[in-house]
């Protein structure tokens, strides 16, 4: 886990369950607030699966996470952007990302949104293996090199 | 004979699975480059991994294919991420 330096970014890695959202009604100048969490789907690969268990180059991982934070404020005009990522076991069902982005107007905070999360899936070293009912663990084959946000999956996206 | 040193590679996802262990000591002659060890990985890999792109880190940082290594380092060789 690493604490950032930048008030404008919050960025961690965590073995723990995320914790439940709370309500903050104090941000009076920021009309948006947008709350992605991304959750482990039941199937990898078209094989059903019962959990995925994430991986990360310890110490670099947790650095590109904060880079890529904190290039997203450098590039869209939000206020700040919080993003937990956890690690080791993950539910089918559960949460595995949590990304929320506050701003003055919506335009700017989806935007900034949909960036950061396509940079995180090129730049950060996480890798995924999935867990299968019977036990078995494999890792899964599908990644995001490093071309960035616009070279994207051509046929789908994840 | 060429002097040789040790670096840990450390290996992730499919070189994980593949290579079947997290650490993995290899020689190299002095003044070898991340390139020279990336050669030595890539040969114990099945064609599929030996054939992805994969981004090079020195020891916690990014770092290009040219770098000189040094004794102890941990060089690691970063299949596409999968973070998300």
């Amino acid at each position: 886990m690493t604490a950032a330096t930048d008030p404008r970014v919050d960025t961690r890695i965590t073995e723990d369950p995320l914790p439940p959202l709370e309500p903050d009604d104090s941000r009076v100048k920021l009309g948006a607030e947008l709350l992605f969490h991304g959750r482990v789907r039941d199937e990898e690969e078209g094989r059903p699966i019962v959990a995925l268990e994430y991986e990360r180059y310890e110490g670099l991982a947790e650095k590109e996470l904060e880079r890529v934070a904190l290039d997203t404020v450098e590039r869209f005009p939000i206020d700040q952007l919080v993003c937990w990522h956890r690690i080791g076991r993950v539910g089918v069902g559960e949460a595995s990302l949590r990304v929320v982005v506050w701003s003055c107007h919506r335009v700017e905070g989806l935007e900034a949104m949909a960036w950061f999360i396509s940079s995180l899936k090129h730049r950060v070293p996480i890798w995924k293996w999935a867990v299968t009912a019977d036990g078995e663990r494999f890792p899964s084959t599908c990644g995001h090199d490093e071309n960035g946000p616009e070279g994207d999956h051509g046929t789908h996206a994840h | 004979m060429a002097e040789m040193i040790t670096v840990t590679l450390v290996c992730f996802s499919q070189v994980r699975h593949h290579i079947g262990s997290h650490l993995l000591p290899i020689e190299l002659p002095l003044g070898s480059t991340a390139g020279d060890a990336e050669a030595d990985l890539r040969s114990r890999l099945p064609e599929h991994v030996r054939a992805l792109p994969m981004r090079v880190a020195v020891n916690q940082e990014f770092a290009e294919r040219s770098a000189v290594l040094q004794a102890g380092d941990e060089v690691v060789f970063m299949p596409p991420m999968q973070g998300g």
